[in-house]
């Protein structure tokens, strides 16, 4: 046995150093297109197991001189095109031609995806898996993966919650599972589970960061969503959510091919609101103070709440300077942002070895003044064969992020802007200092006064080795880390407080795991084909954090919280540790290549249970009939494919806190010294929630697969569901975590793929659909508020028969002519005004109405090329949710008088009897409009373009002249055109993003990004 | 081969170490965190959960905030500051609109609750401790967890309670379980409880004991009980007892002292919140004025409260120390500036107050003990003694009407004049000039409604 690193290392030579063998010949010859007998120019052309390779010229003419005489395999490759293998016979000197003719492949049958530990084939599986090739979107300029997911696979909904650089991303896979739990999928890149959840705690700057957000879109090959129990069950109790199982680019056998793109725009906010600008605030709140009769004009102005009346200036004077303020708060929160970016990868291999690497930078400065966002990493994938059995890799992205941030909603910022900050105050006092009012906020005062920061550096990779024991048995072997270190600070000045302060948080994620497996697969009597995988799997997780909190600076030069008075310093610390341990196991069978059935099985034994709950197991089921394969369907015109499947299995879902199981008493002081409290009672029983879930659908294809579709039905159940049951407060605490309810997901998924024109203009389309029904089936009678659940607001409940998240409102019956009151409905379907003796008014007469998930929803995309140009127009929609605005309550005429600029709706408020309108009459600081009702829920649904692509590939000949084997110039929008009848900001935006419960909520939440971007990318 | 079979045996080495190991790996112990199966096994464990008692006594839902703040807002005691708004629980307050799902009412429920079922639970933990510091601390610990028991169910019934149907609070003299649902119990047997509570903790509890509650902290709290369930003889007896300990002095000359020292030398009961700056929904979010640091109040003087310092001053000018020194008269309008102190000093309980309920009970029948009490209280606030000529040339000596009006201006805002003026079965009358709104001392607007989300989870609970 030779030295594997000495063979290494020669190998390395040989790819670095291109000599010339002596013994050569060369190869030329055409690709074409086997239906229309077209050239194909730009195809591939490579010598297996060598560096040798081209791309066809503008006629599809290949040359490739010097290669080694002897027995030659060459392979050519196209986009879209089955790849063609043909095995030659090269004598040194000689020159021969070798043709091919590449059949265009529509439904990518062949097409290898990856499977919990392991691979199939794409008409082998059985059970409901969505793949997101990435070559539809290499070229979406994103810096966040939320939108190369979006609208892409039927069933699986993907939102950022906002349009903030860096924003958190909220993925559902076939709806909400969970009240308490995530329902966040699990992500595993490239076999490593990898962290999720929110990275801060810092209250007002959301940051649900993973490491998504640390990868490069670019680096990625593949997205597969594990959809159905079957598919999910091999991660066990991790699998309830579905699991997005992401697979890195690796190399390809051939010379190094050089890829760069770049890519830069603007953005914008995707729609402003109608707010109230300085004379229109006055003119309004002087008609409430008047309908309120709260005194004369001359005290309406005394009275004014926010310190603008000066005590110095005579009553005209005040006057004349309020009356002539008006400025526009939101204007100075909002710029056009920027953003760019840019990565360059190399990428090639040997017969022994192949390597991925490149390097990546963005830059995003958000629509929102002062939030800044930057990542920067780097990438290697590299795999040597050591031996004849054995290969060995490592697949690693290190990468840093710093993320400047700018709070959001009530907390400061842009919703402060529309809200505290009123048009009648003024930015600056005459003396040039901040004006500072004594209610409300200057938010300007507020921005330039808060600074915040993270900088997070996050090691993903494993190493690896697959160990062929038999041509048909292997061992696998996985070792991965996914560590995280974030220092956060955040400073408070001395523009809007007597004192500085500054807080320093730092965050260690130590997080590693291992798979290792057999993995069997052997065809019998060339009818039986076997495969069987069995393996085990740990994981251990730990998070450690520090925060330092000082106050009073000695000098104002001073940022760091350590540099105050000890006195004036506080720290906290926190830990938390977790780990799986699994076993699992799959069995696969397919008869004549039309009979398909698997088997899997996992055993999960996790550290958030108690002694006898620690263990669960999870079996999945799936099989599938290739009905095209029997010979009464074989070669039937038209039909071309069609697979009938289903499956059946169970899946888990552990995200809940660690401790509660034995229960715990948190730490505190009194009056200097240690003292203890009770935090959770101890529940030894608590388990698993358990879903249950079966799934039918069929995969069909027409015409070689040019109209192609997938189909699944399922019903999702999941009991146990983990859940805070609220108790008496007499036992000492309000509600303990147990295993609680029951809720449903059931709906239906369609995935449309058709060729509609292909040849020299070539237009295709792709469609996917889903439909998901949500209801809590049980719930043992409790109604359970949104808040409850640790969300903020909204008025979301949770409860039996009705969809999570559906709201408890009373019903909102126009405003009465005559009076001017807002109108209600009562219980007894009666109508009248809101009964404010009645204390119970909102208890007796609220009902539950409306859903923040949708009833459908999916993305169309279009794709059409025309000689070197192509268009792509892709449409997303969400149909029948439900929105509640959560501020319009206060904006609305409710807080006027009070510290909030309202909505120009208010302006068509009621005056006189008679008057038809849909806004009361304006009150000084009433509470009645401020009560909960459906005035506030609005219809959700959305059709919007969100990317439009224009691309221009550079001619074949160009870009051999120029030596590179492709250059493509683009342009794209996203978020350019809306439909909705949605009133508040966007209808994509969320308040609470990570709550199963208080989706479909927005409260002053910044909008969503319109952004228009140009790029490059070169591939030499 | 042989390379790959080395490397083969020491990977199979590696996964049968990692795996075996990992067994063990599937428990964790919480490391901020105690296991509550370890919490309270010791002394020290005992005494720490006897300070993380007292230490949620302090939060805004209970004595750092709403048992005090919450009856000024239901008696018409303060009015809006427009300088930082209300939250919609706090409107109800003002407006005597409680709804089930007030969430000042539900976290005063929530935590007074958590604080009664610690002090059971050290109690009962009391017993299975035998370590070498048990015998030296468990009378005084178990005199610390009644007392706490006691307060916390007089102070919780008092909002609670429905006087027409003599209904309370449930009562907890042990530890219940998530599955107990207790039913509200009679204000009578809760008065007996709290009575008896507080004499055994008398008994066990030292004369000083490190700031927190004492023997005289007990008879205190009981004159007080026994006051607020008029038995006059009993209240009077109590605070003489506490008076004439010697123990207590009022302080003189600069009266932020009772609320910036811990504890003064009045104070007869206090509790200190921890350091922090302004937090709505505490005492501090509702008064604190403070023109230099910009902070900014809920609440300020209603006329009735400067009303009331100015035509009982006894002179032509308002020259009460306890106005002078506690409110702040600022762009004409005057705040509460009793609670501006970073390290915030509750006097839940002080000497001035023992003054006042022993004047009252005994005015009907030793009416020098009442005048010589209630000129103790006069005297320190600067203002001349009974009997006085006013400034209309009238002689003006203690009455009932002057103790009420003198205990308004002596413990404004420290939580007592809205239970005070209903022992007195007074009015609330709202003090807008346009209003005609009163309501009586037993109007159900004016009781804490038992939070719906107790009804929901306890059917025996019943509705004020």
């Amino acid at each position: 046995m030779k030295n594997p690193i000495r063979y290494l290392i020669i190998l390395l030579l040989a790819f670095i150093s291109v000599t010339a063998m002596a013994q050569s010949g060369t190869i030329k010859g055409t690709v074409t297109d086997s239906k229309t007998g077209e050239t194909l120019p730009g195809a591939n052309v490579i010598v297996k197991g060598t560096t040798f390779g081209v791309s066809t010229d503008i006629d599809g003419i290949y040359i490739i001189e010097g290669v080694p005489a002897g027995s030659i395999e060459l392979e050519a490759s196209f986009v879209g095109f089955q790849p063609v293998t043909k095995t030659v016979n090269l004598s040194a000197g000689q020159m021969i031609t070798v043709d091919f003719q590449l059949t265009e492949d529509f439904m990518m049958l062949n097409e290898l995806v990856v499977v919990g530990f392991g691979t199939e084939r794409k008409r082998d599986v059985t059970s409901s898996i969505s793949k997101i090739p990435l070559k539809d979107m290499r070229d979406i300029p994103t810096t966040n993966f939320a939108n190369a997911l979006q609208g892409r696979a039927a069933g699986v909904q993907v939102r950022q919650d906002n349009g903030m650089a860096g924003a958190p991303v909220t993925v559902r896979v076939r709806g909400t599972t969970s009240l308490l739990a995530s329902s966040e999928p699990l992500y595993v890149v490239d076999g490593i589970p990898i962290v999720t959840g929110s990275l801060t705690t810092t209250s007002g700057y959301p940051d649900r960061s993973n490491a998504l957000n640390l990868l490069n879109p670019n680096d990625i090959e593949s997205i597969e969503i594990l959809k159905d129990a079957s598919a999910a069950a091999i991660y066990g109790s991790r699998g309830a959510n579905g699991v997005v199982l992401i697979t890195t680019k690796k190399g390809k056998e051939g010379k190094t091919k050089y890829n760069f793109h770049y890519s830069s725009g603007i953005s914008k906010v995707t729609n402003k609101l109608d707010i109230l600008n300085g004379q229109e605030y006055l003119s309004a709140s002087k008609q409430a103070w008047f309908n309120s009769e709260m005194g004369t004009e001359e005290e309406f102005y005394q009275n004014l709440p926010y310190g603008i009346y000066n005590g110095d200036l005579t009553y005209g004077e005040n006057k004349e300077i309020i009356d002539n303020t008006n400025t526009d708060w939101v204007e100075t929160m909002l710029r056009t942002g920027f953003q760019h970016s840019f990565d360059l990868s190399a990428s090639g291999g040997t017969k022994f070895v192949n390597y991925y690497m490149g390097g990546f930078y963005t830059k995003s400065n958000g629509i929102i003044v002062g939030n800044d966002f930057q990542r920067m990493g780097i990438k290697l994938n590299l795999e040597i064969k050591a031996s004849k059995r054995l290969t060995v890799g490592t697949n690693l992205t290190l990468a840093n992020r710093q993320y400047v941030n700018v709070p959001t909603g009530w907390a400061g910022g842009l919703g402060t802007a529309q809200s505290r900050s009123l048009p009648i105050m003024p930015i600056y006092n005459n003396d040039g200092t901040y004006f500072a009012p004594t209610s409300g906020v200057n938010v300007m005062a507020d921005y330039e006064d808060r600074k915040y920061k993270a900088y997070t550096t996050s090691i993903l990779g494993n190493v690896y080795g697959k160990y062929k024991i038999t041509d048909y048995l292997y061992f696998n072997t996985d070792w991965g880390l996914n560590n995280i270190y974030q220092r956060e600070t955040k400073y408070e000045g001395t523009i809007t407080r007597s004192e500085a302060n500054s807080t320093d948080r730092r965050l260690t994620i130590n997080n590693w795991n291992t798979n290792n497996s057999f993995n069997f697969r052997k065809l019998f009597a060339e009818k039986h084909q076997v495969s069987a995988m069995i393996g085990q799997s740990f994981q251990r997780y730990a998070d450690y954090g520090l925060q330092v909190f000082g106050a009073n600076f000695p000098h104002p030069s001073l940022v760091n919280p350590t540099s105050t008075p000890a006195n004036r310093q506080t720290t906290d610390g926190w830990q938390t540790d977790w780990s799986f341990l699994s076993f699992f196991g799959s069995l696969g069978y397919t008869f004549n290549g039309k009979y398909l059935v698997s088997f899997n099985i996992r055993r999960d034994g996790s550290s958030r249970f108690g002694e006898n709950m620690k263990w669960g197991t999870f079996p999945g089921i799936s099989a599938g009939w290739i009905i095209t394969e029997e010979n009464f369907l074989k070669d039937k015109r038209g039909l071309s494919f069609l697979k009938f499947r289903g499956s059946f299995g169970i899946t888990g879902n552990a995200e809940i806190p660690n401790y509660d199981y034995i229960g715990t008493y948190y730490i505190t002081e009194y009056n200097g010294q240690s003292a203890i409290g009770l935090n959770r009672k101890p529940n030894p029983n608590l388990h698993w929630e358990e879903t249950s879930q079966w799934d039918v659908g069929f995969d069909i294809g027409f015409w070689e697969g040019r109209l192609s579709a997938a189909f699944d039905y399922y019903v999702k159940n999941s009991k146990d569901v983990l859940l805070r049951k609220q108790v008496p407060s007499t036992s000492g605490t309000t509600s303990v975590i147990d295993n609680v309810g029951e809720i449903e997901n059931r709906g239906f998924e369609i995935f449309l793929s058709s060729f509609n024109f292909t040849g020299k203009f070539k237009w295709r389309t792709e469609l996917n659909l889903a439909r998901n029904a949500n209801k809590i089936i049980d719930l043992e009678g409790q109604i359970i508020s949104g808040m409850d659940l640790g969300g903020n607001y909204g008025n979301n409940f949770a409860q039996e028969g009705h969809p999570i998240g559906a709201w408890r409102l009373v019903e909102w019956h126009g405003v009465d002519p005559q009076t001017g009151q807002d109108l209600y409905v009562y219980a007894d379907g009666s109508i009248g005004p809101w009964d404010e003796s009645d204390s119970e008014f909102f208890d007796k007469n609220s009902k539950v109405v409306g859903n923040p998930y949708p009833e459908v929803y999916g993305g169309m995309n279009n794709i059409l090329e025309w000689k070197s140009f192509d268009l792509g127009i892709y449409f997303t929609f969400a149909y029948g949710n439900d929105i509640y605005r959560d501020d319009g309550k206060f904006f609305e005429g409710g807080n006027i008088g009070s510290n909030w600029n309202q909505m120009a709706t208010i302006l068509d408020a009621w005056t006189e009897p008679g008057q038809e309108t849909d806004q009361s009459q304006l009150l000084w600081n009433s509470s009645v409009s401020t009560y909960n009702s459906t005035k506030y829920l609005d219809d959700g649904s959305y059709l919007r373009l969100k990317s439009l692509t224009l691309g221009y590939n550079l001619p074949v000949d160009v870009c051999q002249k120029l030596k590179m084997d492709a250059i493509r110039l683009y342009f794209i929008a996203t978020n350019l055109w809306t439909l909705t009848n949605y009133k508040g900001w966007d209808p994509e935006v969320n308040r609470d993003g990570s709550g199963n419960v208080t989706q479909g909520v927005t409260y002053l939440s910044p909008p969503q990004a319109k952004t228009f971007n140009v790029g490059i990318s070169l591939s030499f | 081969m042989n390379k790959i079979y080395k490397l083969l045996a020491i990977f199979g080495a590696v996964v049968l170490i990692a795996t075996t190991a990992c067994e063990k790996q599937l428990d964790f112990a919480p490391t901020t965190e105690i296991n509550s199966a370890l919490a309270l096994t010791s002394t020290e464990g005992l005494q720490t959960a006897l300070l993380g008692t007292y230490e949620r006594m302090t939060g805004g839902d209970l004595y750092g905030g709403h048992i005090w703040g919450s009856g000024d807002m239901l008696a018409y005691n303060v009015i809006k500051s427009n300088e930082y708004a209300l939250v919609y629980e706090e409107i109800q307050m003002m407006n005597k609109g409680m709804s089930p799902d007030n969430r000042i009412s539900s976290s005063m429920w929530t935590n007074g609750y958590w604080v009664l079922n610690m002090a059971n639970t050290i109690l009962e933990a009391i017993p299975e401790v035998n370590d070498e510091f048990i015998d030296d601390n468990k009378d005084r610990i178990r005199g610390e967890c009644l007392f706490i028991r006691a307060i916390m169910h007089f102070d919780m019934m008092r909002y609670f309670m429905n006087v027409n149907t003599g209904e309370g609070i449930p009562l907890l003299t042990k530890t219940l379980t998530i599955e107990d649902q207790p039913a509200r119990a009679p204000i009578e047997s809760i008065y007996e409880q709290v009575i008896a509570d507080l004499q055994e903790a008398a008994s066990l509890l030292p004369e000083s004991n490190d700031d927190r509650a004492t023997m005289y902290s007990a008879k205190a709290l009981l004159a007080r009980v026994y006051f607020s369930h008029k038995d006059y003889d009993l209240a009077a007896a109590t605070a003489t007892e506490v008076i004439e300990s010697e123990k207590f002095s009022l302080v003189q000359g600069d009266l932020t002292g009772i609320y910036q020292n811990y504890p003064s030398s009045e104070t007869i009961f206090g509790l200190l919140t921890a350091e922090g700056s302004v937090i709505t929904g505490t005492l501090q979010g509702f008064y604190r004025k403070d023109t230099i640091e910009g902070t900014v109040p809920k609440f300020v003087f209603p006329n009735r409260l400067i009303k009331i310092f100015t035509q009982t001053s006894g002179s032509s000018t308002l020259d009460d120390e306890r106005y002078l020194q506690l409110a702040m008269n600022y762009n004409g309008k005057v705040y509460c500036i009793k609670y501006n102190y970073r390290f915030m000093h509750i006097p839940v309980i002080r000497l001035a107050e023992m003054y006042l309920i022993r004047a009252e009970c005994v005015i009907g029948t030793n009416v020098t003990q009442a005048r010589e009490d209630m000129n103790m209280i006069r005297e320190r606030a600067g203002l001349k003694t009974y009997p006085y000529e006013n400034a209309g040339g009238i002689t003006i000596d203690v009455s009932m009407n002057e103790i009420f009006y003198e205990r308004t201006k002596e413990l404004f805002y420290e939580g007592d004049d809205f239970f005070n003026r209903r022992r007195l079965e007074r009015s609330f009358q709202d003090p807008n000039p346009n209003s005609s709104i009163e309501y009586e001392w037993n109007a159900s607007e004016i009781m804490f409604k038992i939070p719906q989300r107790e009804i929901d989870v306890n059917p025996n609970l019943t509705q004020n």
